[in-house]
């Protein structure tokens, strides 16, 4: 590469402006194209979200529909494929993904929707640590980021308290400078090996086709147990402490997507999921009780109902006091279906 | 997240400023780091302001850069800064001085009294914790009760640079190389130059002295290489440094819970960033002079190409060896006092070319391996003069091959030492070399490997020509194209945590 000083024939200087600009043009492009292009289809800045819907569009074929929306809770636990097996005629997907509490609920249900696959029972999982509320917003906006969101869906989640200059930025950023911003979900796709795990957005590619996961794992030792309890103590024992069991942001929004789905005829359960009596002990005195009271009475005033799953599980079902081991969710998806799911299609009309 | 927000968590803790107008500063441009975007907007402000100027204003345009530069450090550290410019200063009058002395041992008194003052800064701010540890150290094994308190200081960004750059404009005023700087604006700027100031490289007051004084006319060109040298400096930085930090970050901070295959392949990856880092950032300093119509020197000339470790600081950090050799090595007596001497002169020059580095025991290590390294080569070198035979197989392709493969493996051994914790270094290579069980690194090893193709094949793409050739008949358009592909991917592969440039901190 040439770098002397001297002044080049006229040729090359045009060249070069030529160059310049023109790359300037193109990256400039690129940046505005793929953002707009990333804010009018949400699977490319949420890959898990993209990667559940490509799955779901597959199950969705006319039949009777049963999804399970919520967290790793209900990504491990929520066996579809079972339901599918014990209710012949029926299809099943668990949309589980990690963290999601009730703001990615909604997001994902209205996602869902304008998707044009509407459930015939919608389960929605009721992650208590997501219900925390801090001075700064609902505990959730730590998982549910502005670059994961399209605007319309930025200004729902404001208009729930999340931090409007941190969600905004991140949004923005994810719009103007997405080839930086999304460059996990981009390579995640691409070649995911490049990235940490936790980064790679890939894991939602490797479900059943109904969308379900279990650990390869079928127990743990008590030590580790002990190592991963400890882990989920230290992960939750903040946000539970956090929780405000009468009323918060994050009640009125599961309020608001109750209210949504209503209006648009879906019937809709709640779903407490099991807890080993070991997490159990993790909530402040009374707040789990009046958490259930809370929820019981939201989704009594809007036609709902609470499915409290709280102890349907034994303590060796679980890894860590919460997420399910295969047996476990084998266990626990049999009895939804009984309890749950057969009864409903069976008996009640939309 | 942009670039920025990374960088601000990577960034060395700031003194505090007293000045509101500092404190201002700071807040719009937090650190001295080229790929930020406050850095981007002080560069767009900085270029346009300069080029706006009318060109026949050319002290204007020089008075400009030399407040952007000041401001471009105070940024970070205001006290700093007016001790870098009031040194700066000093330098100019010492040389003034000691151009009007005719006297030599008046001469030789301001000279001494010019590399002390920038020897005793350097001492102070970077070394005096050094060598109050090591006395401490010393004190310790010797029995000796209580120690001496070590101070808690901040150490300037860029000290080893400029001081060097002060250094030898004073040696090549004092042997009548170059006249002394009549203008003091030109020379604060050669010493601020805001590209070079922080990490080099390092710039000879004959090189860049007698480019303040031309004339610079707008020119495409200039911008386009000015681009591309800092896109070539982003992509090292952020696709393949900072990528390969991921991989060897824990093992060698860490090297007991890794097995020794991860510390080998930790090794390499560390072996790639220090040159991805230090060369990139060289990269955007020259794009960034070059946008100003400055051009600083070449640093680096594919020096894991090297057939031998000579050739090696031929084409390595070329301004600090260069510098070196001239201001070290030759004054110490270079080669002309036979075998022995010039052995000595070789490990002295890179012992102190190690401590230059860092003010840790582990860096002078480095310089002495580097120095035992080109002893013997040099020994190597002298008995293969005998050996006819020999000689040509090592010149043939292939053995020119098997050297450069040799000298690699010995520069990436010696990498290991390149850190300030020398037990750490130790426990690495007992480790590499006596087989531990362990963890595997955190990354896919693939994208070690790929990057580490990627390194060798432009490597060799512009070794042999072929980069030019293609070059030499792009489009502008396809030209455009590569600088956006540039970028994107390098914006693409920046890992989740972005680190300070290695040689910021020296």
């Amino acid at each position: 590469m040439d770098v002397s000083n001297e002044p080049k024939s006229s040729s090359r200087r045009r060249w070069a402006a030529w160059g310049v600009l023109s790359g300037a043009v193109v990256i400039v492009a690129l940046q505005l194209g793929f953002g707009a292009y990333a804010e009018r289809n949400p699977k490319r800045k949420d890959p898990a979200y993209g990667d559940k819907l490509t799955k779901l569009k597959v199950r969705a074929n006319g039949e009777p529909l049963v999804v399970q929306i919520g967290s790793s809770r209900t990504l491990l636990g929520f066996h579809a494929g079972q339901v599918e097996a014990e209710c012949p005629g029926v299809r099943a997907f668990n949309f589980g993904t990690p963290a999601s509490g009730p703001f990615a609920n909604s997001i994902y249900l209205r996602r869902m929707l304008n998707e044009g696959i509407v459930p015939d029972l919608l389960l929605v999982e009721l992650l208590p640590p997501a219900f925390a509320e801090y001075p700064d917003g609902p505990g959730e906006q730590a998982a549910l980021t502005g670059e994961r969101l399209s605007e319309r869906e930025l200004d729902f989640v404001i208009r729930h308290g999340f931090s409007k200059d941190k969600s905004t930025a991140a949004w923005r950023e994810s719009v103007y400078n997405p080839l930086y911003t999304l460059r996990f979900q981009l390579l995640g796709r691409v070649a995911p090996s490049w990235l940490p795990w936790r980064l790679r957005f890939d894991w939602s590619r490797k479900t059943d086709p109904h969308g379900w996961v279990s650990p390869l794992q079928t127990f743990v030792t008590s030590d580790q147990r002990t190592e991963r309890s400890a882990m989920a103590a230290g992960e939750y024992r903040e946000n539970l402490a956090a929780m405000h069991p009468e009323a918060s942001r994050p009640l009125d929004a599961l309020a608001e997507m109750l209210d949504f789905s209503r209006e648009r005829g879906i019937p809709t359960r709640l779903i407490l999921m099991p807890e080993s009596p070991w997490f159990q002990s993790l909530y402040p005195t009374g707040v789990y009780g009046r958490f259930r009271d809370t929820i019981q009475r939201i989704a009594r005033e809007r036609g709902s109902g609470v499915i409290d799953s709280t102890d349907w599980l034994a303590e060796e079902e679980f890894y860590d006091g919460h997420h399910m081991f295969r047996a476990g969710a084998e266990n626990f998806t049999h009895r939804l279906t009984d309890e749950v799911i057969r009864p409903h299609l069976e008996g009640g009309p939309r | 997240m942009t670039p920025i927000s990374v960088f601000a968590a990577a960034s060395p803790a700031q003194p505090a400023s007293e000045f509101a107008y500092f404190r201002l500063l700071r807040e719009q441009l937090p650190e001295p780091f080229f790929q930020t975007q406050p850095f981007l907007i002080f560069l767009a402000v900085v270029a346009g302001v300069y080029w706006l100027t009318p060109r026949r204003w050319k002290e204007i345009r020089v008075w400009w850069l030399v407040i952007a530069s000041f401001h471009f450090y105070a940024a970070w550290s205001a006290e700093l800064a007016f001790l870098v410019a009031g040194t700066t200063v000093a330098d100019f009058c010492l040389a003034r001085l000691m151009d009007r002395t005719s006297n030599p041992r008046g001469r030789r008194a301001i000279l001494f009294a010019s590399i002390g003052m920038n020897l005793g800064i350097l001492a102070y701010f970077k070394y005096k914790n050094f060598f109050l540890g090591s006395l401490n150290t010393m004190l310790d094994s010797a029995g000796v009760p209580g120690s001496i308190e070590t101070l808690s200081i901040l150490v300037p960004f860029g000290i080893s640079f400029y001081t060097f750059e002060a250094i030898s404009y004073a040696v090549d005023v004092y042997r009548r190389k170059i006249p002394a700087e009549r203008s003091l604006p030109h020379f604060l700027l050669f010493i601020l130059f805001f590209p070079h100031l922080v990490a080099g490289p390092i710039v000879r007051a004959g090189d860049f002295l007698k480019q303040t004084r031309r004339i610079k006319r707008w020119n495409w060109l200039r911008v386009q290489v000015a681009v591309q040298f800092f896109l070539m400096g982003v992509f090292k930085k952020f696709a393949i440094a900072d990528r390969m930090a991921a991989f060897s970050d824990g093992p060698l901070q860490n090297p007991g819970e890794y097995s020794t295959s991860s510390l080998w392949l930790a090794a390499l990856a560390y072996t790639l960033r220090i040159y991805a880092d230090f060369s990139g950032y060289t990269d955007m300093a020259i794009g960034l002079a070059h946008l100003f119509g400055y051009k600083l020197n070449r640093n680096f000339d594919m020096p894991y190409l090297s057939p031998n470790v000579s050739e090696f600081w031929k084409r390595w950090h070329i301004s600090l060896s260069s510098w070196l050799r001239d201001y070290v090595y030759i004054p110490l007596g270079g080669n002309r006092g036979g075998g022995w001497a010039t052995n000595r002169n070789l490990m002295i020059t890179m012992a102190l070319g190690g401590l230059w580095h860092g003010a840790s025991w582990s860096y002078v290590l480095w310089g002495v391996i580097h120095g035992a390294l080109l002893i013997g080569h040099r020994q190597f070198r002298a008995w293969c003069e005998t050996k006819p035979r020999l000689s040509a197989i090592l010149e043939s392709h292939p053995g020119t091959v098997l050297r450069i493969a040799v000298t690699f493996f010995a520069v990436s051994l010696a990498w290991i030492f390149f850190r300030p914790d020398i037990a750490g270094a130790w426990s690495v290579l007992e480790r590499m070399f006596v087989y531990s069980p362990g963890k595997p690194l955190e990354l896919n090893n693939r994208s070690l490997w790929y990057t580490a193709l990627f390194v060798l094949g432009c490597h060799v793409t512009v070794k042999k020509g072929w980069w030019q050739w293609v070059w030499d008949r792009t489009p502008p358009v396809a030209a455009g194209v590569g600088y956006a592909a540039c970028l994107t991917l390098a914006m693409l592969l920046a890992p989740p945590t972005a680190k300070t440039f290695i040689y910021f901190t020296f």
